[in-house]
This record gives structure tokens, sequence and C-alpha cells, in this order.
């Protein structure tokens, strides 16, 4: 099911980098991407509610897959992703896709847009200790399913939306840089201010809230550094780039919290964050006009 | 030369998505509930929903494919129908622990 459904978030990311113009790409990173996270809350939501409602178990495997049907019929309002001249030979196509792959790798936008996404920004690693650590901020286990539930799933496709709009009016990579910072703001007043119910669940909103921002941000970053070609393969490559530091501080908030307990999880992931961003604004400014490959300078994504 | 492209809607990009969403959150939530609720320990389940991880990450090895063949819109469609059918087809499996391989090998596929 998995890699069935990786051929549709492969083709809407091959659609958005066709059909979409350069201005207007972070706003389309930002539906699609509120789309994936409002569906997803749709595929577990509506699915345990049939599943406990309905005669027999299928049941909700019968609606959802109704719906899984139905959301191609959006495609007839996107213009298809017109290919290039393909060369006859298969093989010949593959040496294509390398090449791609070479040339935007050396592009100034698709080597920070690859290094971005190597980077500990906006993994919403901690969110996933939330309701384990809530009992901290004295959170009835019915506030704490709502709160993790659907008030932040509405909270992150906000943000998704929201974050793709600012994707638009700056740049894409200082967007997802600040992006990446809010969630160290959040996780540092949640470490500071007093542990009430109503502290938890307001910061914990408002990190799902700039979770969605760092979603859109994430999702433009790609959009703008695969430009189009090979867009599928080119993306697919930088979000698995992208799981690397997802799994790394899934791990790491796990290990500070059982040995420096919450606070060291909430300081830590902030810590991290602010060190990737400052990392990264050095390295930009160092190598404005550093030189890859065979020689070539970086083109700047003006150029 | 690609055409240049229209101003259009960007709301159908949400939609388009849905089949991948719903993915993710049939397996995360819904299967792991009717597995738990099955009577299959939870090491078990929890296996069966890290599995579904893995195309994520290896997505590479088949998205040239997208880009070689076919028409994009084509290949959304053919991966809509995949879901769809794999979502199907692990409602109906028996949730018990001598199913575990097949299940998992639907949620992967």
């Amino acid at each position: 099911m998995t890699l069935a459904s990786t051929l549709v978030s492969l083709t809407s990311g091959r659609l958005k980098a066709y059909g979409v113009e350069e201005a207007r790409k972070g706003k389309a990173a930002g539906w699609a991407e509120a789309g994936s996270l409002g569906s997803s809350a749709i595929g577990g939501g509506i699915g345990l509610w049939v599943a406990h409602h309905a005669p027999a178990p299928w049941f909700s495997g019968l609606v959802l897959a109704a719906l899984c049907l139905a959301c191609p019929i959006a495609l007839l309002f996107v213009a298809d992703a017109e290919p290039e001249a393909r060369p006859e030979r298969y093989l010949d196509r593959l040496t294509d896709i390398a090449k791609d792959i070479w040339r935007t790798a050396r592009t100034r936008i698709g080597f920070l847009g690859l290094l971005l996404m190597l980077l500990p920004l906006g993994t919403g690693a901690a969110s996933n200790l939330f309701s384990a650590v809530a009992s901290e901020w004295r959170v009835g286990e019915d506030a704490v399913a709502l709160v993790n539930g659907v008030l932040a799933g509405v909270a992150q496709i906000f943000g998704a939306i929201v974050g793709g709009v600012i994707c638009d009016l700056i740049d894409r990579r200082r967007a997802f840089c600040l992006f990446g910072l809010a969630p160290a703001v959040v996780t540092i007043a949640m470490a500071l201010l007093p542990r009430t119910p109503q502290v938890f669940i307001g910061l914990t909103l408002a990190y799902y809230l700039v979770n969605g921002f760092c979603y859109a941000g994430f999702a433009a970053v790609i959009l703008e550094a695969v430009g189009r070609g090979a867009a599928g393969t080119k993306s697919s490559l930088l979000v698995a780039a992208a799981n690397v530091p997802v799994a790394l501080m899934t791990t790491l908030d796990g290990r500070w919290h059982d040995q420096f307990g919450v606070n060291g999880m909430l300081y830590g992931e902030a810590g991290v964050a602010i060190i990737a961003v400052i990392a990264m604004a050095v390295f930009v400014r160092a190598t404005r006009d550093w030189r890859l490959g065979l020689g070539a300078r970086i083109p700047s994504a003006a150029e | 030369m690609p055409k240049p492209a229209a101003k259009s809607s960007l709301f159908p990009f949400m939609i388009i998505m849905g089949p991948f969403g719903i993915a993710n959150g049939y397996v995360s939530v819904t299967l792991g509930f009717l597995l738990a609720h099955a009577g299959m320990p939870t090491a078990a389940v929890a296996t069966i929903v890290a599995f579904s991880l893995w195309p994520l990450t290896l997505q590479m090895f088949w998205s040239p494919l997208i880009d070689t063949t076919l028409t994009t819109k084509r290949w959304h469609i053919i991966g809509s129908v995949l879901t769809a059918l794999a979502i199907l087809a692990l409602s109906l499996s028996p949730a018990t622990v001598a199913n575990a391989a097949p299940l998992t090998l639907l949620v992967i596929v």
C-alpha cells in the first residue's frame, strides 16, 4: 500500500513542478502538504470511526478505498506534466535522469536544497513524545487525545497553508530556516513556563502550527530545488535525505528525555535547530562563490 | 519545450494528495487499531506499521519509471487504484499472528 501511495506523492510533485508557475510554488506546496495531513487524519479518524461502528471490520477499508478512487477526479483541474522529448531507448532515458540529477546537484539552488534536507529542522520529533510527557503538565487523557489528534491536524493543515503563502513572499530556503527555528522557540517556552494544562495545550498547538509551516517550507524547498526534468526522481532523493534527520532527532529526543528529563529533551531539540540554522547561514555566506563539480561556478537562484 | 504554466486554482493539489495521506492514516491508526483489537500483540503491530516507512525511503528506485514512462496523470491514477485495492485487501485479510507476513507485504506494496 505504501509503495502504491508513493506513486501518488511522486506524481503530485511532478504535476506541481510542471503545472505551477515559479512564484506560486510555495502556495502549491502548502496546499499539497495540507492535503496530505488532512487526508491522513481522514484515513486515521474516519477509518477508525467506521471500524468502530460498522458491522464488519472491512467496511472501513471499503470507505477509504472509495475515497482514494475519488481523489483522481481533481486531476481534471490541473495540467498534465508535459514530458520533454524522450529518447527511444529506455537506457538513454535513465542516462538523461542521471545527468539531470547531476546538473541539479551542481546548481546552488539544488545543492543548498539537499543540504537543508539533511539538517535537523522542522522534524516535529518532540510531538512524538507529547502524549508521553503530558502528565507533567497535569493534562487529562481526553485533553491529550484532543490536542494531539484532531486539533493537531487542524493546526498543521492551517500552518501548512499559511506557511506556503509565506514561502512565496520571501526566499524559500530562508523561510524554511525561519520555520525550523519556530519549534525551537516553542520548546524553549515549554521548558521555561509554568507546567499547567493551559500552557501545555497552548504551546502544543503552537508547536503543531509551526510544524505545519515546516511541512510547507520543506515541500516548497524541494519543489524549487528539483525544477522540472526528472522531477519525480529528484524529489524522491531529497525526501530520502530528509528522512535521516527525522529518524535521528526522534532517537535523540527519546534519549535526552530518558537521560535529562523533559527539559533536556525540549532544550536539546531547540539547541540542535538553532545550531543547524547558524551552520547553514555560515555555510551559505562562505560558499557564495564556491565552485562545485567540474569547475563550474554554482549558479545563484536568480540565475 | 514545456508549456508555460497556467495560473489555475491550487486547491486540486490538496485533493490529489488524498490517497497518500489516507494510506498513511489507515496504516498507522485504523489498521493498528483493527490488528490490536483482533488480539495481535503490540510488538507485531508495531513491526507491521514500521515496515510502511520503508517505501518512503526507497522510492528513488521506482521514481524514474514515473519520469520516463506513461504520463504523470496515468501514474497518479495507477497509484490511487493500487492504494485503494491494497487498503481493501488489508481490511479483508485476517488479523492474526499467523497472517502477519502477508499483512506486512500488503502494507509495503
